[in-house]
């Protein structure tokens, strides 16, 4: 088996989750570059038959939380689509309909490890297990961060976010 | 939320989540249809994780950077990652392999693979959107103008909504929806039953016109094929005959 290519197969989801992220794709792009040189470099340690995408994520994880403890690098805020508002001829409405825009708000006013868990699972499908290897967490701590996380998001994509309302 | 069967918000995430056995399937799903502030919990959660997809699944298909892929390859990056390929990431995967000269056999023809994605968001898109009870439509009927204009420019060709009331359903609106990062339109149509159907629409992703193609899963049956410069799935909980009579007006209207 060449390792290579089993990296090569989790490259499109490294880019993904590294864009999710970050909300940046430049320090996305900077992310996995960092990851596969790291990775490609202690490919020796990796043990044949073991899971090759919680290793990588792993590895990306971790460049991550020492990325925000060293740079301090914060997320930037991502700018908001108002296409269909300004076709309208108005402000959003309450009733607006849920969008994938209510989300990245939402999501962008979640705790870094909260956010990790819900992506990592609702966007990278990967099992509590998995997780809990690439966060370093046992899976109990998984499944209350997830639950914790989505119910946040739920009441702020119902609710609105008020910091973001009272700036608009 | 525990009922007397026992479950809990746990309980109801791991299912979301696929990290139930099969045993525990059958009666969380009776729990399910007992309890419907449960269900409305678990529609939460499966909108959060289809929006994600719409909101992040572009990155799927990014270039990648450029020392990765030359040290991933040993060939200097060339951009070749093409950005308007639309194809499943597994399909460029396949020209990595190649590329690199690994030859990793195909599974399928790149139009199969692309085809089984397309409908595989169109049967998505009608999991999540066709159940919810607040917002099933981003823009109503009551705006068909907006409707049409908004929805044809994004996808970037005229949008029909076909009549479909002599089969006694009626075009309640739409939303704009990601079809793995293509702009795609989801037209929603409702009967007196409050049973709906949906017209999932968006750019062609193959270059000849197509016969009517079906899949079924879930409990959801679709129908796709492609007419002219777009793609079109509709999908309906229903038998599959009735499904079909539903498909060919749509066929016809649109060509007609």
């Amino acid at each position: 088996m060449d390792k290579r290519k089993d990296i090569i197969e989790q490259m499109p989801h490294l880019m993904r989750y590294a864009r999710a992220l970050t909300r940046d794709a430049v320090a996305a792009d900077d992310l996995v570059q960092d990851c596969v040189s790291r990775a490609l470099s202690r490919l020796h340690l990796f043990k044949a038959g073991t899971n090759m995408r919680a290793w990588l994520f792993t590895i990306l994880h971790n460049i991550h939380a020492q990325n925000m403890r060293t740079l301090g690098r914060r997320p930037r805020a991502v700018p908001l689509d108002h296409e269909l508002e300004e076709r309208r001829g108005a402000g959003p409405t309450q009733d607006a309909p849920l969008t994938a825009r209510d989300l990245q708000r939402a999501l962008d006013h979640l705790p870094d490890e909260q956010r990790e868990v819900v992506l990592l699972v609702g966007l990278e499908d990967m099992t509590y297990a998995e997780a809990a290897e690439v966060t370093g967490v046992p899976v109990g701590t998984i499944m209350s961060r997830l639950a914790r996380g989505r119910e946040r998001l739920r009441r702020m994509m119902a609710e609105g976010v008020p910091a973001l309302r009272s700036v608009k | 939320m525990t009922g007397e069967t026992g479950f809990t918000e746990t309980d109801l995430h791991a299912y979301a989540d696929g990290e139930l056995d099969r045993a525990t399937l059958a009666e969380i799903e009776r729990w399910l249809a007992e309890t419907p502030e449960a269900a409305a919990q678990l529609h939460a959660i499966k909108l959060q994780k289809y929006l994600m997809h719409d909101l992040y699944d572009d990155g799927l298909e990014a270039p990648w950077p450029e020392g990765a892929e030359e040290m991933l390859t040993g060939e200097p990056g060339r951009n070749w990652w093409p950005g308007w390929t639309r194809l499943a990431a597994s399909v460029l995967l396949l020209l990595a392999g190649g590329a690199a000269g690994w030859g990793i056999t195909q599974a399928g023809s790149p139009e199969q693979t692309a085809g089984r994605s397309f409908v595989q968001n169109a049967l998505y898109a009608h999991a999540v959107y066709s159940h919810d009870e607040q917002r099933p439509v981003e823009v109503s009927i009551d705006e068909e103008q907006l409707l049409v204009d908004w929805l044809s420019e994004r996808i970037g060709e005229k949008l029909m909504t076909p009549d479909l009331a002599s089969n006694g359903f009626k075009l309640i609106g739409g939303r704009l929806v990601s079809d793995t990062g293509m702009p795609a339109a989801q037209l929603m149509y409702e009967n007196v039953r409050a049973k709906r159907v949906t017209l999932y629409v968006r750019k062609a992703f193959e270059d000849k016109d197509s016969a009517f193609r079906f899949i079924s899963e879930d409990g959801m049956v679709a129908f796709y094929w492609t007419d002219g410069p777009l793609s079109y799935a509709l999908t309906g909980e229903m038998p599959r005959g009735d499904l079909l009579d539903l498909a060919q007006m749509v066929f016809n209207d649109i060509s007609s």
